[in-house]
């Protein structure tokens, strides 16, 4: 009896079971601070993995509002298009009425200044509020 | 009858006097907005002028907010020239 107790390796034995012991707390230790990781997410580390619903492609509602506001932008660039040139086409009439005024009022002289002239100065004012309100209002929404 | 061809007396005088002076001050009036019309004209057609010059470069770069601040002041000066007028022909 005494032989068999004396044959058994007591001391392996003892290291043996310590290691085995520390590998499994080891391992015990990395599962739990991978799981403390995914569940933190993605903040703490800029080159992490992206979360599905954010590469996600769009759903129909936002292709649709997508869409209405592309629509929108073309509608308001060519309205800013059209009225530019009415501005170009007024500042080209306004021009040959000031011309034709400065002309007419130079060769008045100290005669009366016929209503003609008055009607005239009317129509360039009138042209030159126009101009300006269109400018307005493509500078406002440009 | 004798009154027709009698002399006007004190009073009559007095404001025969003051209508000369009135007409004296309107045709001054008159004349001195003539003039300003003439200058106002003058400078609506040089503004007008740069201002089409202005436009014309641009093609379809967005209006300036200067160009927008020239077209008020064209507008301004077109207001003024023709209220000038209105008065001038209104008491002419």
């Amino acid at each position: 009896m005494e032989n068999v107790h004396a044959k058994i390796p007591w001391r392996l034995l003892f290291w043996s079971v310590q290691a085995a012991l520390l590998l499994a707390l080891l391992s015990w230790f990395a599962t739990q601070l991978g799981a403390a990781q995914v569940m933190n997410g993605s903040a703490s580390h800029p080159n992490s993995i992206h979360l599905p619903e954010d590469s996600n492609p769009p759903d129909a509602n936002d292709v649709m509002l997508m869409n209405q506001n592309q629509i929108k932008k073309r509608d308001f660039d060519a309205a800013n298009a059209l009225r530019q040139k009415q501005i170009d086409e007024d500042t080209a009439k306004l021009l040959i009425l000031a011309k034709d005024f400065d002309a007419q009022i130079s060769k008045l002289g100290n005669k009366p200044l016929p209503s003609r002239l008055l009607r005239e100065a009317e129509v360039i004012e009138l042209l030159a509020h126009d101009v300006h309100t269109k400018m307005t209002l493509t500078v406002g929404g440009g | 009858m004798p009154e027709d061809s009698n002399p006007p007396d004190a009073n009559a005088v007095m404001l025969l006097e003051q209508k000369r002076d009135s007409k004296r001050n309107f045709d001054a009036a008159n004349a001195l907005r003539q003039k300003q019309i003439d200058e106002d004209t003058a400078k609506l057609l040089i503004l007008a002028k740069d201002f089409d010059a202005q436009i014309s470069k641009l093609g379809n770069n967005p209006l300036p907010d200067r160009l927008l601040r020239e077209a008020e002041v064209i507008e301004l000066l077109a207001h003024d020239v023709h209220t000038k007028m209105t008065l001038t022909v209104g008491g002419g």
